[in-house]
C-alpha cells in the first residue's frame, strides 16, 4: 500500500503505510483470551460447574440451529426413555398453539400497521383532491381569458404588420397616395375597427411613452440618455402591447429614459484599479458598457453567455472538467505544499 | 408529510414540478411560464424582481439585474469560471473577506446563495399558489460535478427561501429517475443535457438502486442560444446582401428576428422547412423592406453543425474517463430544449451507437426526477429506493503533493474508513492531515477542505510511526477526521461541516429578510388587485352612463361623471386605503345608476 517511492524525496511529511495489521490481531486475540479466562475465575467457572437453565426463560427464536438439532436429540431420547407419549403430545400441542398465536399476534400487528398507513393514504389523497379541485375550479374561471389572450397573441403580430403598412402609406404625401387615397382611408378604418373590436373584449393598449417604466407591463428593450424626460420614464414605444385585465399579452417593447451618468474620468477607473473603492467607479463604467451592449445587441445584454459561447468553446472544454473548480485552491495547495517543506525540514532537524 | 417539490436550478431557466396522484405536474409560475428565469433585478424601490419580469427591466438596470448566479454558487472569487464570469457581465462581483465570489448591487453585497433564495422563494409561492397549501420541503437537483461546498451552498439557498431541502440530487440522477430507472435493474446510462447556456454530459451505473456517475463532462458556455444566434446572423446577412441595411443596429428588427429564429428553430425539429416572415422590417428611400426567407434544415444544420460537433468530444471524454465503451452504455437520454433538434438526435446516435431517449419534456426531466424522489420520500413512491452517496472522493495529501483517497466516490452513506500512514523522514514529529476532496490525483487540483497537524510523534527512523487517519462521513454530509499515533495513542480530530460560507446567524438573518421581502410584494400585488377591480367598476359604470345617461338629468349626470372623473385619478395612487375608499364610492354611485336607470324606465 506504500503508495510514494522509494525516491529520497525530503519533501514529504507524511505518507500511506504498509497495512501490516496482522501482527496487533495476534496480540488483541490472545488478550481476549485472557481477559475470558480471568473473567471465568471471577464466575468461579470450573470444567466441572453445571448450568440449569429454566424453561420458562428459554428463547426458542434465540437458540443456534446446532444446539436445536441437539436438543431436538434429547427430547426424543427423554420421549423412548420415560415413554410419556400423552405427555409430549400435550406439548406438541401447545407448542402449536403457541406458534400460531405468535403468528397471528404478528399478522395483526402487521394489519394495523397496513391500516394506519392507508388512513394516512386517504387523508392525503383527500386534502390533495380538495386542493385540486379548487384549483380546477380557479382553472377554468382562467380558461376564456386564457383563450382569448392565446387568440390575441396568435393575432397581433398579424395587426402589427397591418399597422407597419399603413404607418408606411401615412408617411407619403397626397400626390404619392394619389388615386389610392380613398382606398388607404378605408384600411385606416378597418385598422380602427379591429382596434375597437378588441376593445370590446376588454383587450387594451399598454399605456406607454410618457409613463414611468413599469417592467409589469413594459419590456425595455434601449435606454435613452439624452432627453427631457426624469429617469426611468418610457421615451419611446417600439411595439405596442396589450392587456387584458391586469393581465399582459404582450408586453409593449420600449426606450426607457435614463439620466446621463454623472461624467467621471474613465481613465482614473482603469489608473486606480485597487479594490479600495471600485464600487462607485465600476458601476459606472458596467453601466456605459451595458448601454453600449444595449444599443447594438439587445440579447446579449440579457444573456451575455452566448455571445462568449462562440469564441470560448475550445477553452470551455476544458474548463467544465470535473471537477471544473479544481484551479481555485491553487494557490492555497501551493502554499500546504511550503507548508509542509518547512515542517519537514523542522521535523527532520529536532 | 406534506407535498415535497422539486426544483431543477439552473444557470439560465428554472422549473418547479411536484407529484400528484401518482403523476408528475409541472408548476406554473405566476405569469403561467412551466420554466422560470433564474433572473433577479433589484431596483432601487427596493424591489426584488424574479424570472421574466426581472428580465424585462435588465436593459435599464443592467448594474443590479443578475443572472447565471449558480456559475458563483459555492466559488471562490478567483476561480477561473467566477474570473470569465465577470468579464462578461454587466455586475460586479466581489471578493467576500472568506474569499468567496460574492455580488454587490446597491451599496449591498449578496452571497450567491441569498439571489439563488429569492428565486427558490418566488417558485416555492407560485407551488403554493398552485396547490392551495404551504410547502416547506423540496428537493433540489445540482449538476454531478458540484462538490460539497457547492451543494451545501444550495442547501442554504433553500433555507434562506424558507426551503427544508431534503435532499441535493444530481441532475442527470434525477433525469434517469423520470425516465424509470433505479427499478431493480442494473443499467449503464448516459445522460446529454444541452441547456439554455451549459452543455453536460455525464455517465450514470444503476446498481441496486444506487445511482453511481462514473464521469461527468461538459461545456460551460455552450447551449440553445448559440443555436439561435446562428439564424440571426444568417437572416442579417442575407437581409444585408438582398437590401443593404444592417439591422444590427435596430434594436427593434433584432428582437423580431429573435423570435423569428427561435420560432423557426423549434419548427425545424418537426418539420424539414420553416418560413420566416417578417414584413416590413426595415426601409430605406425605395420603400419599405420585408423578410421572407425559407430556412431548411439541412441549411440549419449546416449552420451549426461547429456548435454541434462541441459537443461531441466531451461525450468521448465521459466515457474514456468511465472506462466504458459505447456499446457499454444501455441507454442515453436527452436533455435540456436545444436536444429537440433531430441533428442532436442523430449526432448522439453516431456517438454512443443507440437511438437515445426523448420522450420526456426535456425542459422538464430533472424537475420531474426530483418530484418523483420527493415521493420517495413522502410514501407516495415506493419502487424506487435512493440511497446517498458521495458527490467526489474525499482523502488526503501525501508525498509530493499527491491526492491519496480515503473514501472513494459515489460511496453510499454513512461510511467510515481507515487508512494507516507513516513518516518520510527520520525522526519527524508532526504530521499535517490535509483533507481535500476531489477526482485529481494532485492535491492542489483538488478543493481543500481543512488541515490540522498532528505532533509530539516520538523520534524515529522514517516508516517506522504508524498513523492511522480515519474518515467517518453521515448522510448530511458532515466528514469526521481523526488521525491517531498507534505506538504513543496520541490523538487529534476535527470535524468539517460543509458550509456555504454563510453562518448559521447570518442565515436566520436572511430567512427573516426574505420573509419581509415577500410580504411586500403581497402588499403590492394586494394593490394591483385593487386597482384592477376600481378600473373595472369605472368601465362598467362609464359605460352604462354613455349608454343610458343621456336620459338622465343633466345635473345628475354631472355629478355622477364627477364622480367617476376622480375616481379615475386614484387609479394612480399607490395608497391602498384611498383606493378601497374609491372603490366604495364608485359602488355606490353605480347602484345610483341602476336605480336611476329603473325609475327612468
Amino acid at each position: 500500500m506504500d503508495l510514494t517511492k522509494e525516491n529520497d524525496d525530503k519533501q514529504i511529511t507524511f505518507e500511506l503505510a504498509d497495512e501490516d495489521e496482522s501482527a496487533e490481531d495476534s496480540v488483541s486475540v490472545d488478550e481476549f483470551i485472557r481477559e475470558l479466562e480471568a473473567k471465568e475465575k471471577d464466575l468461579h467457572i470450573t470444567s466441572e460447574t453445571t448450568f440449569i437453565e429454566l424453561e420458562s426463560e428459554f428463547d426458542e427464536g434465540e437458540v443456534p440451529d446446532f444446539i436445536k438439532e441437539e436438543l431436538d436429540k434429547t427430547v426424543i431420547e427423554r420421549a423412548g426413555k420415560v415413554d410419556t407419549k400423552g405427555n409430549t403430545a400435550d406439548r406438541e400441542a401447545i407448542r402449536k398453539f403457541e406458534a400460531e398465536v405468535k403468528s397471528l399476534r404478528s399478522k395483526v400487528s402487521g394489519l394495523e400497521e397496513e391500516r394506519v398507513e392507508l388512513q394516512k393514504n386517504s387523508q392525503r389523497r383527500t386534502r390533495d383532491f380538495e386542493a385540486y379541485k379548487a384549483r380546477t375550479e380557479r382553472e377554468r374561471l382562467e380558461t376564456f381569458e386564457k383563450l382569448l389572450c392565446n387568440l390575441a397573441t396568435e393575432m397581433l403580430p398579424v395587426l402589427d404588420n397591418l399597422e407597419r403598412a399603413l404607418q408606411f402609406a401615412a408617411d407619403k404625401n397626397d400626390t404619392e397616395k394619389g388615386e389610392i387615397s380613398q382606398f388607404f382611408q378605408g384600411i385606416v378604418l378597418v385598422n380602427q375597427q379591429v382596434n375597437e373590436v378588441l376593445a370590446g373584449m376588454g383587450i387594451v393598449p399598454i399605456a406607454t411613452v410618457g409613463e414611468v417604466f413599469d417592467p409589469h407591463f413594459h419590456e425595455a428593450v434601449a435606454v435613452d440618455t439624452d432627453g427631457d424626460l426624469p429617469p426611468n420614464t418610457v421615451t419611446a414605444e417600439l411595439l405596442k402591447g396589450f392587456r387584458i385585465g391586469g393581465r399582459v399579452i404582450r408586453h409593449s417593447m420600449v426606450k426607457v429614459s435614463k439620466a446621463a451618468e454623472p461624467p467621471k474620468p474613465v481613465e482614473t477607473e482603469e489608473a486606480e484599479p485597487s479594490e479600495t473603492e471600485p464600487p462607485a467607479e465600476a458601476t459606472t463604467a458596467d453601466q456605459d458598457e451595458a448601454v453600449d451592449t444595449a444599443g447594438q445587441e439587445t440579447y446579449e445584454t440579457s444573456e451575455p453567455e452566448s455571445t462568449e459561447a462562440k469564441a470560448d468553446n475550445a477553452e470551455a472544454t476544458d474548463a467544465a472538467d470535473v471537477p471544473p473548480d479544481d484551479s481555485e485552491t491553487e494557490e492555497t495547495g501551493f502554499e500546504i505544499e511550503r507548508n509542509g517543506e518547512t515542517e519537514m525540514i523542522e521535523g527532520g532537524k529536532v | 408529510m406534506s407535498k415535497v417539490i422539486g426544483i431543477d436550478l439552473g444557470t439560465t431557466n428554472c422549473c418547479v414540478s411536484v407529484l400528484e396522484g401518482g403523476t408528475v405536474q409541472i408548476i406554473p409560475n405566476k405569469e403561467g411560464g412551466r420554466t422560470t428565469p433564474s433572473v433577479v433585478g433589484f431596483t432601487d424601490k427596493d424591489e426584488r424582481l424574479v424570472g421574466q419580469i426581472a428580465k424585462r427591466q435588465a436593459v435599464t438596470n443592467s448594474a443590479n439585474t443578475l443572472y447565471a448566479v449558480k456559475r458563483l454558487i459555492g466559488r471562490k472569487f478567483n476561480a477561473p469560471e467566477v474570473e470569465k464570469m465577470r468579464q462578461t457581465v454587466p455586475f460586479e462581483i466581489v471578493e467576500a473577506p472568506n474569499g468567496d465570489a460574492h455580488i454587490k448591487v446597491l451599496d449591498r453585497v449578496y452571497s450567491p446563495p441569498e439571489i439563488s433564495g429569492i428565486v427558490l422563494q418566488r417558485l416555492k409561492l407560485a407551488a403554493e399558489e398552485f396547490l392551495g397549501d404551504k410547502i416547506r420541503e423540496a428537493i433540489i437537483t445540482v449538476p454531478a460535478y458540484f462538490d460539497d461546498m457547492q451543494r451545501q451552498a444550495t442547501r442554504d439557498a433553500g433555507k434562506i427561501a424558507g426551503l427544508e431541502v431534503e435532499r441535493i440530487i444530481n441532475e442527470p440522477t434525477a433525469a434517469a429517475l423520470a425516465y424509470g430507472f433505479g427499478k431493480n435493474t442494473n443499467e449503464k446510462i448516459a445522460v446529454y443535457d444541452l441547456g439554455g447556456g451549459t452543455f453536460d454530459i455525464s455517465i450514470l451505473e444503476i446498481k441496486d438502486s444506487v445511482f453511481e456517475v462514473l464521469s461527468t463532462s461538459g461545456n460551460t458556455f455552450l447551449g440553445g442560444e448559440d443555436f439561435d444566434q446562428r439564424i440571426i446572423d444568417w437572416l442579417i446577412e442575407l437581409f444585408k446582401a438582398d437590401c443593404g441595411i444592417d439591422l444590427k443596429s435596430d434594436r427593434l428588427a433584432l428582437q423580431r428576428l429573435k423570435e423569428a429564429a427561435e420560432r423557426a428553430k423549434c419548427e425545424l425539429s418537426s418539420v424539414a422547412e420553416t418560413n420566416i416572415s417578417l414584413p416590413f422590417i426595415a426601409a430605406d428611400a425605395t420603400g419599405p423592406k420585408h423578410i421572407n426567407a425559407s430556412l431548411t434544415r439541412d441549411k440549419f444544420e449546416e449552420l451549426v453543425q461547429d456548435l454541434v460537433d462541441a459537443s461531441v468530444e466531451p461525450c468521448q471524454k465521459a466515457l474514456w474517463d468511465a472506462k466504458l465503451k459505447p456499446n457499454d452504455i444501455d441507454k442515453v437520454i436527452l436533455v435540456g430544449g436545444q436536444t429537440r433538434s433531430p441533428i442532436i438526435a442523430r449526432t448522439v446516435k453516431e456517438v454512443f451507437g443507440k437511438d437515445p431517449s426523448s420522450e420526456i419534456n426535456p425542459d422538464e426531466v430533472v424537475s420531474m426526477g426530483a418530484a418523483i424522489q420527493g415521493g420517495v420520500l413522502t410514501g407516495d413512491v415506493k419502487d424506487i429506493v435512493l440511497v446517498d452517496v458521495l458527490p467526489l472522493s474525499l482523502g488526503l495529501e501525501t508525498r509530493g503533493g499527491l491526492f491519496v483517497k480515503l473514501i472513494p466516490r459515489n460511496s453510499s452513506l454513512p461510511k467510515t474508513e481507515t487508512k494507516t500512514f507513516t513518516t518520510v523522514v527520520d525522526n519527524q514529529q508532526t504530521v499535517e492531515i490535509h483533507i481535500l476532496q476531489g477526482e485529481r490525483e494532485i492535491s492542489r487540483e483538488n478543493r481543500s477542505l481543512a488541515k490540522f497537524e498532528l505532533v509530539g510523534i516520538p523520534p524515529a527512523p522514517r516508516g517506522t510511526p504508524q498513523i492511522d487517519v480515519t474518515f467517518a462521513i453521515d448522510t448530511n454530509g458532515i466528514v469526521n477526521v481523526s488521525a491517531q499515533d498507534k505506538m504513543t495513542g496520541l490523538e487529534q480530530a476535527m470535524q468539517i461541516t460543509p458550509s456555504s460560507g454563510l453562518s448559521p446567524g447570518e442565515i436566520d438573518r436572511l430567512i427573516i429578510e426574505a420573509e419581509t421581502s415577500i410580504e411586500r410584494d403581497r402588499e403590492e400585488r394586494d394593490l394591483i388587485n385593487q386597482r384592477n377591480q376600481l378600473e373595472n367598476l369605472l368601465r362598467n359604470a362609464r359605460k352604462a352612463m354613455t349608454e343610458v345617461g343621456k336620459t338622465f338629468p343633466l345635473e345628475f349626470q354631472q355629478e355622477i361623471n364627477g364622480i367617476l372623473g376622480e375616481a379615475h385619478e386614484v387609479l394612480k395612487s399607490a395608497d391602498s386605503n384611498e383606493i378601497s375608499r374609491a372603490i366604495a364610492t364608485v359602488e355606490s354611485t353605480a347602484s345610483r345608476i341602476t336605480e336611476a336607470m329603473l325609475t327612468a324606465v
